[in-house]
C-alpha cells in the first residue's frame, strides 16, 4: 500500500485501493458525486461541446437516415476547420520537400514543418524539439523504440514489464524484441477496481527489469494510471519507462518533464490532427545513444558503398519524405487544442465521462469495465460496455443502421484484456470535447431501443 | 428440393420468402409450426413496413407439384434480388436476424477451435461433411444474433450442394446483399466473406480428402495467422 504519494498533475490524485466495486459495479453513492461535479458548470452557460461543433463540418451530417451522434474518438477524431485549411493551404501554395531543396517554396515547407515539431515539444512540455520524432503514428514510434532502443539495450532475462490492458500496438513489438534477444515480458494484472494493479507493477520491479511499457489511459477501461510513481519506481532500479499516450494527450495535460518519462508516444489522428503522423519523445540523451530505425535518405551523415554514417537525432528516425503536410496538420491542430485549453477540455470531458457512466448504468443488464468514478477515481470520457445476451457488435450494427449513432465493438486492440475480463468482445462510447449530453441522451435513448428490439427476439 | 410457402398477416411491400424453405433446410418439416415474435418496429420514413407476423404460429403448406432443383448460383440470384428489394439498411439488418432466427440448433459438441471461422469480431462456428452422394451439407453458429443471419444464409444457398458450386461461389457476388458492414471492401470484421470463405475452405478439404479433383483453385484467405512465441515467428 503506498501511502501520501500524489499525482502531481492536475485533477488526478493517485488510486485508492480502498474503494471497492460492485458488479455491476453501479452504486446510488456515484449519482451524489456526479451532482458535484454538474455544479461546476455555470447553469445556462454554452458548453465546450456546443462552442466547439460547429468547427468539425463532418458532425453536421445525417447517416442511414438518423443524425449523426459520432461516440467513436477514442479510434480517431474528427478534425476543425482550422486543420483542414491548414492542409489545403500546405497543398495549395507551399507544397515542397523539406530539408534538402534551397527554393522559396521548399524553405517554407521546411520552416512549416520544423514549426509543427516545436509546437508537439511545447504541448508535451519537451525541453527541446530535438526530442520529437516524427513517426507515421504512435504503433511506429513504439516499434521505434523495440527495434532501435530494445535490440541494443534488451539481452537474454532482461525484463519488460506491461500491463495485460495494454493496447496490441504496445505488447506485439515486444513480444517479437522479446524472441530476438531472450528477453522476458512480465505482465501486471488488474486489481479490485478493474483497474492495472499498481502494487503489484511496483512489486514486479527489480533489478532485472529494463523497461515498463504502460498506457496513460486506457482505451478500454478509461482508467488513468500514476505514470509519476511509475517512472519514480522503475528509475530507482536503472529502467526505462515508455509512456502510451494516445488516450491522454488529446484528453488532457500531459508534461513530459513533470512525469520525466523516458520515451512517450501518441498518434496525430486522436488528437484532431491528420492521420499518417504521429510522435515519439524521447529524452535527448537515450536518443543520441540509438541506432536507426529505418534507413534511407535524410538520416544519414554520409553514404559509402560499404558503410554509412548518421545524422543527429531526430533527424537519424525519420529516414525518406515525412508526412510534412500532415505534420504541420497536427500542429494547427495543436494550435487549435491550445486556443481552448487542455485543461479546459479536461474538465469538461471529466463531466461528460461521468455523465455518460451515470446514463449507462441506467440500461438494465448492462455491464460497464473499469473502475467506477468516485472523488478519488477518474475516468476518461469512454466506457466500453456489454449488455447481457446480445452481442456488441449486434448493438454496434443496429445502434448505426437505426440511429445514425457510431459506437466500436470488438476487442479494441486488446485481446489480452477481453480474454481476462471473459469476454470476446465489448462495444465502447467514447467522447471528445465537440460531444454534448445530447449526444450522451441520444446515445442511451438509442441503446435502449436497441436492447429492447434484440430482447423482443429472445 | 421443394419450396414451401408460408403464409403470413399480410404486408403487401414485403417479397414473399418462397424461396427460403425447404424441407432439406427443416428435415422435420411438412407442418412446421413457426413461432415468430412480434415485431416492434418503428418504420423509418420512406422506408416500407418490414415482414409484420403475429405471434401466433403458422402453418406452412407445400404447394402441389411444384418441384424444381436450385443450382447454387440461381440461390444466390435469389437471396441477393430478396434483400435488393429492401432499400432500407436497417431492413436488411431486420431481414437477417429474421432468418438467423431459422437456424437449426448447433450443437455444444461442434463449438471447436477448428471449426472458428477466423477473422470474424463476432465468434462464428462452421462444420461442414459430405454425404455418400458427394453433397456437402454445413451447420453453423455464432454468439451474434446478425452473423447467425448471415450463416443462415448462406447455408441455405449452399447445403446439398455440389462441392465444385460451393467453391465457385465469390465474395463479390454476396456483396450485392450490402448488409451490416457498409462497403464492400474487404474487411476484418466482413462476416459475410469470412464464413464464405471458412466454408469453401471445409468444402475443399473435405474434397481432398476423398480425392476428387476440384476444377477451380483454391483462394487463399486474406488474414493468415501467424504465431509469435519464444521459440520464433
Amino acid at each position: 500500500m503506498v501511502e501520501g504519494v500524489f499525482v502531481k498533475l492536475p485533477s488526478f490524485p493517485f488510486l485508492n485501493p480502498a474503494v471497492s466495486p460492485s458488479f455491476p459495479n453501479c452504486r446510488l453513492g456515484f449519482r451524489r458525486f456526479s451532482a458535484s461535479l454538474s455544479a461546476v458548470v455555470k447553469e445556462g452557460s454554452v458548453s465546450l461541446g456546443h462552442s466547439t461543433r460547429p468547427d468539425f463540418p463532418i458532425l453536421h451530417q445525417e447517416v442511414n437516415g438518423s443524425k449523426l451522434v459520432y461516440l467513436d474518438n477514442a479510434a480517431t477524431s474528427q478534425k476543425p476547420t482550422a486543420v483542414l485549411k491548414a492542409l489545403q493551404n500546405y497543398y495549395e501554395t507551399y507544397n515542397s520537400n523539406v530539408h534538402r531543396g534551397i527554393h522559396y517554396l521548399s524553405a517554407k515547407a521546411t520552416d512549416e514543418y520544423e514549426l509543427a515539431r516545436k509546437k508537439v515539444a511545447a504541448f508535451i512540455n519537451a525541453s527541446d524539439s530535438t526530442e520529437i520524432v516524427f513517426t507515421r503514428n504512435a504503433t511506429e514510434a513504439i516499434n521505434l523504440v523495440a527495434y532501435s532502443w530494445g535490440l541494443s539495450n534488451l539481452r537474454a532475462g532482461s525484463e519488460i514489464i506491461l500491463s495485460i490492458a495494454e493496447h496490441h500496438s504496445a505488447i506485439v513489438p515486444w513480444q517479437t524484441i522479446a524472441q530476438k534477444t531472450g528477453a522476458i515480458l512480465r505482465f501486471v494484472s488488474l486489481d479490485e477496481n478493474e483497474v492495472p494493479d499498481v502494487e503489484e507493477l511496483r512489486g514486479m520491479i527489480s533489478e532485472r527489469t529494463e523497461l515498463v511499457v504502460v498506457h496513460h489511459v486506457s482505451n478500454v477501461l478509461g482508467s488513468v494510471l500514476p505514470i509519476e510513481n511509475i517512472v519514480i519506481w522503475a528509475h530507482a532500479v536503472g529502467a526505462k519507462v515508455l509512456v502510451d499516450a494516445c488516450q491522454s494527450v488529446p484528453h488532457m495535460v500531459v508534461d513530459v518533464q513533470g512525469l520525466d518519462a523516458d520515451f512517450l508516444v501518441a498518434s496525430s489522428h486522436k488528437m484532431c490532427g491528420p492521420t499518417g503522423v504521429g510522435f515519439l519523445f524521447g529524452k535527448s540523451n537515450l536518443l543520441l545513444d540509438m541506432p536507426p530505425f529505418l534507413g534511407g535518405g535524410e538520416m544519414i551523415s554520409e553514404v559509402f558503398l560499404d558503410h554509412s554514417t548518421y545524422a543527429e537525432p531526430p533527424s537519424r528516425f525519420e529516414a525518406g519524405t515525412p508526412a510534412i503536410g500532415e505534420a504541420i496538420g497536427l500542429g494547427a491542430a495543436i494550435d487549435y487544442l491550445s486556443g481552448i485549453g487542455m485543461q479546459k477540455i479536461h474538465d469538461y470531458e471529466m463531466e461528460l465521462a461521468n455523465y455518460l457512466y451515470e446514463k449507462l448504468c441506467s440500461v438494465p443488464n448492462i455491464r460497464i469495465y473499469g473502475p467506477k468514478p468516485s472523488d478519488n477515481i477518474h475516468r476518461a470520457a469512454l466506457c466500453s460496455f456489454n449488455v447481457e445476451n446480445i452481442h456488441p457488435t449486434d448493438l454496434a450494427t443496429f445502434l448505426d443502421q437505426q440511429h445514425g449513432v457510431a459506437i466500436r465493438s470488438g476487442h479494441h486492440c486488446a485481446q489480452p484484456l477481453h480474454r481476462h475480463l471473459g469476454v470476446n468482445a465489448s462495444a465502447r462510447a467514447s467522447l471528445h470535447f465537440y460531444n454534448t449530453r445530447e449526444d450522451v441522451d441520444e446515445f442511451i435513448r438509442s441503446l435502449d431501443d436497441t436492447v429492447s428490439f434484440f430482447n423482443s427476439f429472445k | 428440393m421443394t419450396p414451401l410457402s408460408i403464409t403470413t398477416t399480410p404486408s403487401p411491400s414485403t417479397l414473399p420468402l418462397l424461396y427460403f424453405f425447404d424441407k432439406h433446410y427443416f428435415p422435420t418439416a411438412q407442418n412446421v409450426r413457426l413461432k415468430l415474435p412480434r415485431l416492434n418496429i418503428r418504420p423509418k420514413s420512406g422506408s416500407r413496413d418490414f415482414l409484420v407476423v403475429s405471434s401466433c404460429s403458422t402453418k406452412v403448406q407445400t404447394p402441389s407439384g411444384a418441384t424444381y432443383k436450385q443450382g447454387v448460383s440461381d440461390k444466390v440470384k435469389l437471396l441477393v434480388s430478396e434483400f435488393k428489394s429492401l432499400t432500407e439498411p436497417i431492413d436488411r439488418v431486420k431481414r437477417l436476424l429474421f432468418y438467423a432466427a431459422m437456424l437449426a440448433p448447433f450443437d455444444e459438441s461442434a463449438r471447436l477451435p477448428e471449426n472458428r471461422v477466423k477473422g470474424c469480431a463476432t465468434q462464428v462456428w462452421v462444420d461442414a461433411r459430405i454425404d455418400k452422394n458427394g453433397k456437402v451439407w454445413f451447420r453453423a453458429d455464432s454468439d451474434s444474433e446478425i452473423s447467425k443471419g448471415f450463416c443462415s444464409c448462406l447455408i441455405w444457398v449452399m447445403d446439398g450442394a455440389d462441392p465444385e458450386e460451393v467453391i465457385g461461389v465469390t465474395a463479390e457476388e454476396l456483396a450485392e446483399l450490402n448488409v451490416g458492414v457498409h462497403g464492400k471492401v474487404q474487411s476484418r470484421v466482413n462476416t459475410w466473406q469470412n464464413v464464405l470463405i471458412s466454408m469453401r475452405d471445409r468444402t475443399a478439404a473435405l474434397v481432398a480428402e476423398r480425392h476428387v479433383k476440384l476444377t477451380h483453385p483454391l483462394r487463399r484467405p486474406p488474414f493468415s495467422s501467424v504465431l509469435v512465441s519464444s521459440d520464433g515467428i
